[in-house]
């Protein structure tokens, strides 16, 4: 290792001690997000470019970030027992060097009037969008469109009928499902479990998934168990909190809706196809 | 016999709390057993001996338990007080030296809105550490 | 501070007990009048409908009825702050149980038998129960003619057009970019329900309506002022022609704060040409007819930082006044601006409203809309530290108010203001808490079968009083040196005139036995005080007897100055002399000052010697309309309850092992005459907290008028341990530093039974009252509890 990687080296370590006494390795390098697992945990360290996501560091010198991704491979080991030699070098500016670690608020549900407002939002914001979303545009062309709104459709029907065991069962079905870094089935998962949990409503129902998430890891992708976990965790995807701030006070949320659009390919749609199906159940 | 006591021979520490003998506050002695007056037809009574608070008064001086509930501040708007005192009493002659769960009981159905209670088996336990 | 008093903080006993221990004390259902008329209500069994026909020709040829009266006989309106209300029902019912006729006959029985052959036809109409559905609804109004009511401008604000017909604001800050820094946002909606006061006494009153409409009217009452003053406005009499007498009071709680069956009376008592009419209600009646405790359905949204400090707050509440506005817009103007608690917010928003519903109206009850107000704020305040992973104690202290702070009204604290952390200290102290307890924890004493649990609130009010309240007072000396007190204050339970003569003792130094304040109040011979509530009368009715007691002096001081050719600036009071300065030789006993004093050669000079005294505060000013900001406190104090308690799991029953209250109370006048008072305080809020309700049907009947279904607390009911403590931060104004405490006790009672049990079983209430089947349902359903992963 030459002295900057070092320099590096020593300084992700500071970072990811915070978060766990461990040893960290690469898990998966990608344009914009490398991330690293100790085997049970993972921590991300992003380019600026994309929304801060809990257990995430973004680092908001692009030139930085690519050394960091370029001298990251599979094999590279980061030895949390180095001393910490430049966690305060000036010469390394980040944009926020704490693990993200935001609450999650505690809101009473909004009305009748206001889901439906903001459903209508979320609809016309999304339609040129890719993703689960689509199954609330009526567009079920594909196999796995159709698979996943059978797989809502009876969702729904246990939530109506107050039916937890049956939901259990379904969410386990949407578990893993779809394809990409992050499942699409997954996304729907975070965005249903943190509007439930928002919002407090069907606590018999939230407790279903928290069994599913507690005893899931194989279930999901990799980088969704970790998010799904912090959210289980207490801590959720800011762009997601302001989301749901907005729609408690009754104020405007397309940008609120469009930033978090952003998110991924199509995870950001996703997310927003569970909050909308959870508000509407 | 609450009204007949009240109204009709103005014995006026006999109160109507509820009609119904739920609160005690028209509780008398009927042949030293304590009694809610208003569950109680007068002509029931005929031959019986009637005790009111009035009657604790000897010789112009209060009784033992009516000193005590004077000292410890036993009566607050004193509606429900001719009724407690008399439940009072009446446990103090059957058993002179009761514990908290006895004394709890015998005015467990005598309401009272105002004292919260406490004073009142205070000054009712005051009276049984005198007693022989 | 500690200066050490002859009579002032001792227990000595109330001067009116032997009264009542012997059964002497008179209330006015023990009066009774040559000549005197029974009566007896008709009321409406429906919550809303139209009065189509009433016919009360039957009733009228029943022998023994002397008069018989309908809604249609009395075109009169009645209202403390909105006049909104009829003696008897006209044109509607507006609630199950309104009175919509009353008679009057040589007996009761007579009156009884009367009552029934009125005969009346109704139109049902939709009752609004719901106070979210009444706040919504614009067709079905309750009081179409809400717009016309008139209505004190100043502190009021109806809006026509709906069954809103008072909102009170608070503006303070910046509550949108509070909430968009904070790091978290907790929000949530609580419920109260109506409750009744259960004065063991029930409203009663005689009134002889004279000729030259001279009125005397006997009530069982807390403020004979606005009985007369309200009284004169419904009938347009001057104040000189109404006399007011109220003799011994069984219990008030607020519930006789104002004017209820005095006006129905006195017009039975004209229609019969001047006969006294006494109307006694029975206990149906005082739960039914007799108003109650307004509901309150409200939500609260904290914007809190990850440190645990606050900085935002809005509030919205709603409050259900029934049928009637009473003193219902003065609940939520007072609590409106309290909302916040004993807080320091940066940014706060408040919407306090008074909406009619189809229920039993409510009126003023002890803690004035605090009790109701705390339950769910307390709460809160426990979730939010929670929800945060900090202690709710540390939670707490890190945001209580002290000296140099801003409250929600922009009044700055001052030294003199109350600490209210020396409050929660001592309260949290006594109970031994040493934090919240683990999950762990939890777990292992469920498998025992009973869960101890600790929890404590705090809380704090100020006397909701006008701008202007007064008080005054007259002594009287007598020929042999004892004095006469004449207020018109009243003492119905809340032990008004001990003190009162204990400050006369202190400041003449008259022993206690010459002292006699005149019981019964009499507004003929008594000089005015605005009313006994709102935990007002001790520090400012002393201050008037302080202040009589001074012009006593003064002018005992100006005849020996005569006497001895000396300033009257010379001299002393003690053992009931008056006494030279430099000269002890020199001094005069009161008695010989009393009628006069007399020169051995026989002039004399001086007369009766009368004290007077008034106390008025000062500096108090209106809320501004939108706002909010303004100073209506006069004082505030301050106080926290903690309370241990023990959980039966299987059954959800509970037990208080241990509570103890501690208040800042400026000065304790007489000790156990407060501990009373506080006892009494904290049971009756633990009644509304684990029993007590009224529970409607759906349309709109009380189901539970009689302690069979509604019940309080028993003396089987009080908790094992009960510690009041006393803190004694003295106030600048009240009677030797003191503050009221008389409703205090028994706010925050319940919210700290919430917390309590929140610790032990990790569930969360948002509804009062805590029954044994709520606790254990909370626990089987496993109420919405997420544990945050660090606590």
């Amino acid at each position: 290792m030459n002295p900057q990687q070092f320099k590096i080296a020593s300084y992700i370590n500071n970072i990811l001690s915070q978060k766990r006494k461990s040893r960290y390795y690469v898990h998966s390098t990608f344009e914009r997000v490398v991330n690293y697992t100790d085997g049970d945990s993972f921590i991300s360290i992003t380019d600026s470019a994309i929304p801060v996501t809990p257990s995430s560091v973004s680092l908001n010198d692009s030139n930085l970030f690519n050394l960091i991704r370029t001298q990251s491979n599979s094999e590279a080991v980061f030895n949390l027992s180095y001393p910490i030699l430049y966690s305060q070098e000036t010469s390394l500016s980040f944009l926020n060097s704490d693990i993200v670690d935001t609450k999650i608020d505690s809101l009473t549900l909004p009305s009748k009037i206001q889901i439906e407002k903001f459903v209508i939002t979320i609809l016309s914001h999304t339609r040129s969008q890719k993703g689960v979303i689509q199954i609330f545009h009526q567009k079920n062309d594909d196999i796995f469109s159709k698979k996943f709104s059978e797989i809502l459709a009876s969702l729904k029907e246990n939530i109506l009928d107050n039916d937890p065991d049956r939901f259990e069962k379904g969410i386990n079905k949407l578990a893993g499902l779809g394809n990409g870094l992050t499942p699409s089935g997954d996304d729907f998962i975070y965005g249903l479990y943190a509007a439930i949990r928002t919002f407090s409503f069907k606590p018999e129902f939230a407790k279903k998934i928290e069994y599913i998430i507690d005893n899931g890891k194989t279930v999901f992708g990799d980088i969704s168990y970790n998010f799904l976990k912090s959210l289980r965790d207490g801590h959720i995807y800011i762009p997601l909190k302001k989301l749901f701030r907005l729609l408690s006070s009754n104020s405007g949320c397309e940008e609120a809706i469009d930033d978090l659009i952003k998110y991924g390919l199509t995870s950001g749609t996703d997310i927003l196809a569970g909050v909308m199906f959870a508000l509407e159940a | 016999m609450l009204e007949f006591l009240h109204d009709d021979l103005a014995i006026l520490s006999v109160k109507e709390g509820c009609g119904e003998g739920e609160c005690g506050a028209c509780t008398v002695m009927l042949d030293n057993k304590p009694v809610n007056s208003c569950l109680i037809l007068a002509v029931e009574a005929d031959g019986t001996s009637i005790r009111t608070v009035e009657g604790e008064v000897k010789d112009g001086k209060l009784s033992p338990l009516q000193e005590s509930f004077k000292k410890n501040h036993a009566t607050q708007c004193g509606f429900c007080t001719p009724g407690m005192i008399m439940s009072a009493q009446s446990l103090l002659e059957r058993n002179p030296k009761p514990n908290e769960e006895e004394i709890k009981e015998a005015i467990e159905g005598n309401f009272c809105r105002c004292t919260g209670y406490r004073q009142i088996i205070d000054a009712i336990f005051e009276v049984t550490k005198n007693a022989k | 501070m500690s200066k050490e008093y002859k009579y002032i903080g001792k227990g000595v006993p109330r001067i009116d007990a032997d009264l009542k221990v012997t059964g002497q004390a008179t209330y006015v259902g023990d009066m009774s009048f040559p000549g005197m008329l029974h009566a007896k209500m008709l009321i409406s069994p429906h919550a809303h409908a139209k009065i189509k026909k009433i016919d009360t020709s039957k009733a009228k040829a029943l022998d023994g009825v002397a008069a018989a009266l309908t809604g249609e006989d009395l075109d009169y309106q009645v209202g403390l702050y909105m006049v909104d209300k009829t003696i008897l029902a006209r044109e509607k019912v507006r609630y199950h149980g309104e009175p919509v006729a009353a008679v009057a006959a040589e007996t009761l029985e007579i009156a009884e038998k009367a009552v029934k052959l009125i005969e009346v036809e109704y139109e049902e109409l939709k009752p609004l129960l719901d106070v979210e559905e009444a706040f919504n609804e614009k067709a079905n109004l309750i009081h179409p003619n809400l717009g016309s009511y008139s209505h004190v401008q100043t502190a009021f604000f109806p809006k026509p057009g709906t069954n809103i017909c008072h909102h009170s604001k608070i503006r303070r800050g910046d509550i949108d970019k509070g909430f968009q820094e904070a790091d978290v946002i907790v929000e949530r909606e609580y419920n109260n329900p109506s409750v009744q006061h259960v004065p063991m006494e029930t409203h009663g009153a005689i009134v002889q309506w004279g000729i030259g409409d001279r009125v005397t009217i006997w009530t069982s009452a807390q403020s004979p002022f606005t009985v007369r003053n309200l009284f004169c406005h419904t009938f347009k009499l001057s104040h000189h022609q109404v006399r007011v007498i109220v003799p011994y009071v069984g219990g008030g709680f607020g519930g006789k704060a104002g004017i209820h069956l005095e006006p129905l009376v006195g017009c039975l008592s004209r229609a019969t040409g001047g006969r006294p009419v006494k109307l006694i209600a029975t206990r149906k009646e005082e739960y039914n007819t007799l108003p109650c405790r307004c509901g309150l359905k409200y939500k609260i949204k904290t914007g809190l930082m990850k440190d645990g400090k606050i900085v935002a707050q809005k509030l919205t509440l709603l409050w259900s006044a029934g049928a009637y506005a009473d003193y219902a817009v003065n609940v939520t103007r007072a609590s409106g601006y309290s909302a916040g608690g004993p807080y320091f917010y940066p940014n706060i928003s408040t919407d306090s409203y008074t909406v009619y519903t189809n229920m039993v109206f409510g009126t003023a009850y002890r803690g004035f809309g605090h009790v109701e107000l705390f339950w769910g704020l307390e709460r809160h305040m426990d979730y939010c530290a929670r929800e945060l992973g900090i202690d709710p104690y540390e939670f707490r202290m890190k945001n209580l108010l002290k000296p140099g702070d801003i409250t929600p009204t922009g009044e700055k604290l001052k030294d003199d203001s109350g600490d209210i952390r020396k409050c929660l200290n001592a309260a949290a102290k006594e109970i031994g808490w040493d934090g919240v307890k683990s999950e762990q924890q939890r777990i292992k004493e469920m498998q025992s079968g009973k869960v101890r649990g600790k929890g404590f609130a705090v809380l704090h009010k100020a006397p909701a009083m006008p701008t202007n309240t007064s008080s005054s007072c007259v002594i009287k000396m007598n020929e042999n040196g004892s004095v006469i007190l004449n207020i018109s204050a009243t003492d119905y339970g809340n032990g008004t005139y001990t003190p009162m003569a204990q400050i006369i003792a202190e400041e003449m130094d008259i022993p206690l036995d010459k002292i006699h304040v005149a019981y019964e109040t009499d507004t003929d011979r008594d000089p005015y005080d605005w009313q006994t509530v709102a935990s007002r009368f001790a520090p400012m009715g002393g201050r008037a007897v302080i202040n009589a007691c001074n012009d006593l002096k003064r002018k005992m001081s100006e005849v020996a100055a005569k006497v001895f050719e000396c300033s009257p600036d010379d001299f002393i009071f003690q053992d009931e002399k008056i006494i030279h300065k430099s000269d002890p030789q020199k001094f005069i006993y009161y008695d010989k000052l009393a009628t006069g004093y007399v020169y051995p050669n026989g002039n004399a000079i001086g007369g009766p010697l009368i004290g007077v005294g008034v106390y008025m505060a000062e500096g108090l000013t209106h809320l501004d309309k939108e706002t909010g900001q303004g100073l209506p406190a006069f004082n505030w104090t301050y106080g926290a309850h903690a309370i241990e308690v023990e959980v039966d799991v299987e059954t959800g029953e509970f037990t208080i092992l241990k509570i103890a209250s501690a208040l800042d109370v400026g000065k304790v006048l007489n000790y156990e005459s407060l501990k009373g008072q506080v006892i009494g305080g904290i049971i009756q809020g633990l009644g509304t907290a684990i029993c007590e309700r009224y529970v409607y049907d759906n349309k709109g009947r009380l189901l539970n008028n009689s302690f069979t279904d509604n019940k309080i607390p028993t003396a089987k009911d009080i908790p094992l341990e009960i510690v009041p403590i006393f803190i004694e931060t003295p106030h600048d104004e009240g009677a030797y530093g003191a503050r009221g405490a008389a409703e205090h006790p028994m706010i925050s009672v319940a919210p700290a039974i919430g917390n309590a049990l929140r610790d032990a079983l990790g569930i969360e209430l948002t509804e009062m009252p805590i029954r044994a089947e709520d606790v254990w349902k909370a626990l089987k359903e496993k109420e919405l509890v997420f544990e945050p992963a660090t606590v």
